[in-house]
């Protein structure tokens, strides 16, 4: 970790190992499950400009962006 | 491939971190995917405003961050792991080199407030830096520091760890985290 890791806002003080590494772990886990039908479905619709779905909650908002 | 079809690309690559961190937000498997879905439905629309060279998983989760306050408030979204099935299905594979048990750990973690639980999730899981996992929950830097701070202290302490804990599997999980670095890039 440098002074200019730090200026950037990049992490100064980890995070103890075992309380980061069950992190990660829990976290790769939910990130490995395997991807339901629906979102497959949806991103191959989007991908081929095929899907008129709107999304329920309005359009992404200003911070969003 | 164009610029848009890579940019494509990136996006559904982006999926799986995606319902991980909507696993944590939501604390439950369906709702997680339904918030997925809304989130890419939203951001797909606006892919056309991403800036190029900026970080597109920090844009993703803002907006599924976004999106999961504004359904809570719509639909009144219960978050709680009543039962305990979300720590139960996040982990079960029984630990096997007496490392920290992950129960034990998942117990304490969902103790921890809210915004606790989601600074640790971005910077010590999602791999974000303390300045970006700010601009995504919208506090200043700082606010995430005494947030991981204060979650970090609450683990330590609900788990009872100190340095005389170490024992030698932490070697292997933390060697088993660093092989699968997940970048915020």
């Amino acid at each position: 970790m440098t002074d200019d890791d730090s200026a950037k806002g990049r992490r100064k003080a980890p995070l103890d190992p075992r309380i980061e590494s069950n992190l990660k772990r829990v976290y790769e886990e939910a990130a490995g499950e395997e991807m339901p039908e629906r979102l497959t479905a949806l991103l191959d619709r989007l991908r081929s400009g095929r899907d008129d779905t709107e999304p329920e909650s309005g359009d992404v908002r200003e911070e969003d962006r | 491939m164009t610029e848009r079809e890579q940019l494509e690309a990136d996006f559904v690559g982006e999926v799986p971190a995606l319902r991980a961190f909507a696993r944590f937000l939501t604390r439950d498997a369906a709702q997680a995917d339904d918030l997925v879905q809304e989130t890419v439905l939203k951001a797909w629309v606006a892919l056309d405003r991403f800036e190029p060279g900026s970080n597109l998983r920090a844009w993703l989760f803002t907006i599924q961050r976004n999106t999961f306050y504004s359904l809570i408030r719509k639909r009144k979204w219960e978050v709680e792991d009543k039962d305990g099935e979300h720590a139960a299905r996040l982990s079960q594979k029984p630990e096997q080199d007496g490392a920290m048990d992950m129960m034990d750990f998942l117990a304490a973690f969902e103790t921890l407030p809210e915004e606790q639980r989601e600074a640790l999730i971005l910077v010590g899981a999602a791999g974000f830096s303390h300045e970006e996992a700010s601009k995504i929950c919208g506090c200043a830097v700082g606010t995430v520091k005494s947030r991981l701070n204060r979650a970090r202290t609450r683990l330590t302490e609900l788990l009872d760890l100190g340095p005389e804990d170490e024992v030698a599997g932490d070697a292997a999980m933390s060697a088993l985290a660093a092989s699968q670095p997940l970048s915020a890039d």
